[in-house]
């Protein structure tokens, strides 16, 4: 028994992503399942399994909206930010135990207006001594821990800001072909990256993914259902890790040995493909240099040789392998990146207009959460 | 106060010997009862051996700087860096430890990993004592 080929993706919905929503988040998160079951071409009562991201929108809530009578599994994948991605691994698994024939995979939140990063980080592990040795330190925020790992990559491979600017506005530039972006109709030039403020040397406000009002949802399906549905992207490979000391950056002896240090192998031996095999990549960019370091870990690139391969030209639309075509975290929106599986789903279909990678066949996706959990799809053409 | 910083609770039992030795100038760091690994932040259990027994043992508080990031933020109690946060991850020279803190007398073009830093202590409230780095030779 494999997860590969076990489960396609036939449906996916976004919401408006904006800064104030106005709306209840059980609004959003049922306004982006609905959208997604219509895409998918299926009614509610169809569906028999829910993952929420953790701390979202609760799956009761969802079953009482929407009249569910036949849900018989429900999951949280507790990664952080992995966790969209990693919901894929047990969706399929619970696809291939026969505990559910068709799932929703959603997130939902007031991102931005509502309860924002400084509430959601008390859900991280290794809160007692957090709160003993880094907190008096004002060591607080996402920001401030990832900025250490970047500015040590700095130190051992010679990564520079030239090479942090490459990304922020790469994606800036990506998400003006894309209407649903936060930041489409507002470029960014290189001279208001380097004059904006700095949050956590040397991120500074653009090397920073935005926080977001929205709602993102997809369908999980078997591949024989996948198959009858005709547009089912196919789920080749998805695989899950977290590094040493997962709830600690500061001890852990190397601080490039992330989750997805093992589980991209782990993805691509599933697949039976490898990086040079994708077309398109949806890297989990929660800051400039997270995507640098995941494009290294991922395998498309060489560990340290991230910055120099950012700088080619090579993650724009065009170039050698196109990153998040639709903004990323940075610029569309951030959805956990479960809106990189949804833009995944898209540029398989060739629906991305615009910022469609002609002949996208092979999509990988990651997911990066907490201090370094990390998750990898390798999304297939229908 | 640093932005976003808050004290630590000095009572707390997995911590207190730390802040009782912090209070008499001395930086202690966990190991195994048993078999003496150490291990830092300290943990209820020894991953090498399986023994809960901790014991604590000080180190000469020297290190280098491992990496490092400047925030904005106020910082009172008469440790004006200009408004920043100047944080340090510091590997001690004597025992395979990293610990966080504070960098004090520092200017950010100063800044660079592999710095050597010296240990002080800054008392923060009346039972509060807190471990904070120095460039090293710039102590009395």
């Amino acid at each position: 028994v494999s997860l590969s080929n076990a489960a396609a993706i036939t449906g996916v919905g976004e919401t408006a992503y904006t800064k104030a929503s106005g709306r209840a988040e059980s609004s959003l998160a049922l306004e982006a399942i609905g959208k997604a079951l219509l895409d998918a071409g299926i009614d509610s009562s169809d569906i028999d399994g829910l993952i929420p991201f953790p701390g979202a929108v609760p799956v009761d809530d969802v079953i009482a909206n929407l009249r569910l009578e036949d849900v018989r599994f429900t999951a949280t994948v507790e990664m952080g930010g992995a966790s969209m991605v990693a919901a894929l691994q047990v969706a399929a698994t619970a696809i291939v135990a026969g505990e559910a024939e068709c799932i929703v995979i959603y997130i939902a939140r007031n991102g931005s207006s509502g309860r924002r990063i400084e509430g959601r980080v008390q859900r991280l592990p290794g809160q007692l001594f957090k709160e003993q040795l880094e907190r008096p330190y004002g060591w607080v925020t996402p920001a401030q821990w990832y900025s250490v790992i970047c500015r040590r990559h700095m130190h051992e491979f010679g990564t520079t800001k030239e090479h942090l600017a490459r990304v922020a506005l790469t994606m800036r530039s990506h998400a003006q072909l894309n209407p649903n972006a936060q930041m489409f109709g507002r470029a960014l030039t290189r001279e208001q990256y380097f004059d904006a403020r700095m949050v956590a040397d040397p991120y500074q406000l653009f090397d920073c993914c935005m926080e977001t009002d929205g709602a993102a949802a997809i369908v999980v399906v078997s591949d024989d259902r996948g198959r009858r549905h005709g547009a089912g992207v196919r789920l080749r490979a998805v695989a899950s890790a977290r590094p040493a000391s997962p709830d600690d950056i500061t001890n852990r002896a190397n601080w490039f040995d992330i989750g997805l240090s093992a589980a991209a192998p782990r993805a691509y031996a599933m697949a039976g493909a490898g990086p040079s095999d994708v077309d398109v990549a949806m890297i989990y960019d929660c800051f400039t240099f997270e995507l640098i370091h995941q494009l290294e870990e991922a395998g498309f690139c060489a560990r340290g040789s991230g910055g120099p391969f950012v700088a080619s030209g090579a993650i724009g639309l065009g170039g050698e392998l196109p990153v998040n075509p639709h903004g990323g975290l940075l610029s569309a929106g951030h959805m956990a990146a479960l809106n990189h599986v949804v833009e995944a789903v898209r540029q398989l279909r060739g629906q991305c207009g615009a910022r469609q990678v002609a002949g996208a066949r092979l999509a990988a996706v990651t997911g990066w959460g907490n201090l370094g959990d990390g998750a990898m799809a390798i999304l297939e053409k229908p | 106060m640093i932005a976003g910083s808050e004290l630590p609770d000095t009572g707390d039992p997995t911590f207190a010997p730390y802040w009782a030795a912090a209070k008499n100038h001395s930086l202690v760091i966990t190991r195994c009862g048993v078999c003496h690994t150490y291990r830092w932040p300290p943990r209820p259990i020894c991953a090498r051996c399986g023994s809960t027994e901790v014991e604590w043992d000080a180190v000469v508080g020297q290190g280098h700087v491992y990496s490092w990031t400047v925030s904005p933020g106020e910082v009172g109690r008469g440790h004006s860096t200009g408004g920043l946060n100047v944080i340090a991850i510091v590997e001690l020279v004597d025992v395979p430890v990293r610990l966080l803190g504070s960098l004090r007398g520092m200017d950010r073009q100063d800044l660079n990993v592999g710095l050597p830093v010296v240990v002080d202590f800054e008392r923060v409230a009346d039972d509060v004592v807190l471990p904070v780095w120095r460039p090293a030779g710039s102590l009395p």
